[in-house]
């Protein structure tokens, strides 16, 4: 084994309590990097699958005029939707299509009501591209009623066969209103689904809207990631409508995904300055304390570099191995949320709703591979530079000094 | 000439206070002398030996080793000296704690790189055998007595076949028997293998043991 390494593995052996109390700091804060990053994005990517599977697809169509502020304006209809269709049919990266008419509305059950978002679904190509009637638990969609989410059938006090009363803007502008029977109960992941939705067969929303049109047409591609280039193809056949892609429709989730990130990071920045000064403490009393063998090992003849190397692979070492543990707690914490996941209802409710992201019900973690390899390239980097200023002091000692040194 | 020190001065300094520890020092070592620095302490015979073996600059004066001046030599060229030209024994050792008898043995031929894996080990396990330290080579320093202690740190200077050895009070922390034994065994090296010794001592059995002796009072060379 080459000399400095030898050194530097031996003299971190030499204090064991010591070094395994630097580990530890180290390895809470990589375990707690870790297991925190991959619940974000479990969080992440759930809000995402749910916004892309419940309400907008891999992207939408709507009318060039759609206005993000007025989103269920009359404006908003799009009346020769077939055209549209008959272009998405026809490309091969397409790979479902379907057509939605959405407005807003109040739900009455003759005590309370609420606010809700109605949407018209075609019930024969909605689950090319949404899954929500995978979701029904209770009950059917029909080609007459609706159904709502559980959550706000639960606040509303009906179950599947009662009635409500939806009043609703038609699209001339008058104020109506109509009673829907509830024919089934979602229950899903999406608590947009569970909580504030009707849904109903979008012949029923055109004919209590009076209209032909429908709002969106959302379809999915092959490689959603690749969405925008698809919709710069697309554009080239539709130039009179606007495109919506998941990640414009999903900005501002991956814009509190962010600021989320942003608060892990000063976390992280926090636990890593108490790793960066638990090492400086660490390798500055093994300095202080290894003063005679310094001197020593100058009298034998090695050099500087190869001194403040044994400094410097002492650190990396405590980085290396402190975050190759906290890799593997963090990971194994992990892999219990991966598997099992939070359940956020029976723990706390709706929870899901209330931290801004788009989920319910048990979320689990995912595994980010290449946060775990930053942690622990970051780790051995970050001690590595902290024993910077020890290995330095230990090379700036004199020789014959340090051999005088009672120790 | 092995060595050749020319007016070699030496200050230290703490705070307001200056200690003139070597004045006016010239002397000559031959190759194959077994030479003594006596003196009391504070005599001025560890900071002369710092300064001969590289670990401390004069503040003037000249020394030349082995027709080299070692005047104006950067850290790293004062570190090869070290370790191309000198073997050092400490009075308290000086081992390294964390390496096996062995290990420090063959430190000094792993810095010099000029030796095969084999050539290395049958250097260190030759050299344990002349100082009587066969059979310990796995264990650790502290698992020794002071004297085997010392034992190793000769062989672990003398593994190179350096030319000078500088010793700094070899027995000062040994008990007289074991002291002598440590002594013979030097000038058995120095009379078998012609081994420069240089070495500091203000013990007067020890000194009796070398061919010069050069004495050191108040920084000044008294002979």
């Amino acid at each position: 084994m080459n000399n400095n390494l030898l050194l530097a593995v031996r003299n971190l052996l030499r204090y064991k309590r010591r070094t395994i109390l630097t580990f530890l700091v180290l390895s809470f804060g990589v375990a707690m990097y870790v297991f925190q990053i991959s619940f974000l994005k479990g969080f992440t990517d759930k809000s995402l699958e749910n916004m892309i599977n419940f309400e907008t697809g891999h992207a939408k169509i709507r009318s060039l005029t759609y206005d993000d502020n007025e989103p269920y304006a009359v404006k908003n209809i799009i009346t020769n939707s077939s055209v549209i269709k008959s272009v998405l049919k026809k490309k091969k990266y397409v790979k479902g299509y379907t057509e939605r008419l959405m407005f807003i509305g109040e739900l009455d059950n003759s005590t309370d009501s609420v606010p809700c978002i109605a949407v018209g679904i075609d019930i024969k190509t909605d689950k090319n591209v949404f899954s929500l009637t995978q979701f029904i638990s209770k009950g059917s969609i029909k080609t007459n009623g609706a159904v709502i989410g559980y959550k706000l059938a639960e606040d509303l006090k009906v179950g599947v066969g009662d009635s409500l009363y939806l009043t609703f803007r038609t699209e001339a502008g008058m104020i109506d209103s109509v009673s829907l029977e509830i024919t089934g109960l979602i229950n899903s992941s999406d608590p947009k689904a569970n909580t504030s939705n009707i849904y109903m067969n979008i012949d029923i929303a055109r004919k209590i809207l009076r209209t032909n049109g429908v709002t969106d047409i959302a379809f999915k591609v092959a490689d959603y990631m690749e969405i925008d280039s698809y919709i710069m193809a697309l554009k080239k056949s539709l130039a009179g409508y606007s495109f919506w892609s998941w990640k414009k429709l999903g900005d501002h989730m991956l814009a509190l995904s962010k600021s989320k990130s942003m608060g892990n990071y000063f976390f992280v920045i926090f636990l890593t300055i108490i790793a960066v000064v638990g090492v400086i403490n660490t390798m500055l009393m093994s300095v202080f304390e290894k003063k005679k063998e310094i001197g020593t090992l100058k009298a034998l003849g090695m050099r500087d570099k190869d001194i403040k190397r044994i400094f410097l692979i002492e650190g990396s070492l405590i980085g290396g191995l402190g975050s190759l543990i906290g890799i593997i707690a963090g990971s194994l914490i992990t892999w219990y949320f991966v598997e099992n996941g939070l359940d956020l209802v029976s723990m706390m409710g709706d929870i899901g709703k209330n931290v801004g992201f788009r989920v319910m019900g048990v979320v689990k973690a995912r595994w980010s591979p290449s946060s775990i390899v930053m942690a622990f390239v970051m780790s051995i980097l970050v001690t590595t530079l902290a024993s910077f200023y020890p290995a330095k002091k230990a090379v700036k000692l004199d020789a014959s000094e340090c051999l005088r040194t009672i120790q | 000439m092995l060595l050749n020190v020319n007016g070699i001065n030496k200050t230290y300094h703490s705070g307001d206070v200056d200690f003139q520890a070597l004045y006016d020092i010239n002397l000559d070592i031959e190759k194959g002398e077994f030479t003594a620095l006596c003196g009391p302490s504070g005599s001025g015979k560890t900071t002369l030996l710092n300064i001969i073996g590289c670990l401390d600059s004069a503040d003037s004066g000249e020394l030349v080793l082995d027709g080299i001046s070692l005047t104006d030599k950067t850290s790293d060229e004062l570190a090869d000296l070290r370790r191309d030209y000198f073997g050092f024994i400490f009075q308290t050792y000086n081992l390294i704690p964390v390496l096996t008898v062995y290990e420090n043995v063959e430190l000094p031929l792993k810095l010099l790189k000029k030796h095969s894996p084999d050539e290395t080990s049958t250097m260190v396990f030759e050299t344990l055998k002349k100082v009587g330290l066969e059979g310990l080579d796995k264990r650790r320093p502290l698992e020794l007595s002071g004297g085997q202690q010392q034992r190793v740190s000769i062989a672990r200077a003398l593994v190179k076949n350096p030319k000078m050895v500088l010793a700094d009070e070899p027995t000062a922390n040994l008990d007289t028997k074991t002291g002598e034994t440590i002594v013979d065994l030097m000038k058995d090296m120095n009379e078998k293998e012609g081994v420069t010794f240089v070495f500091s001592t203000h013990d007067s059995l020890i000194m009796d043991h070398a061919k010069k002796t050069i004495n050191l009072r108040d920084g000044k060379i008294a002979n």
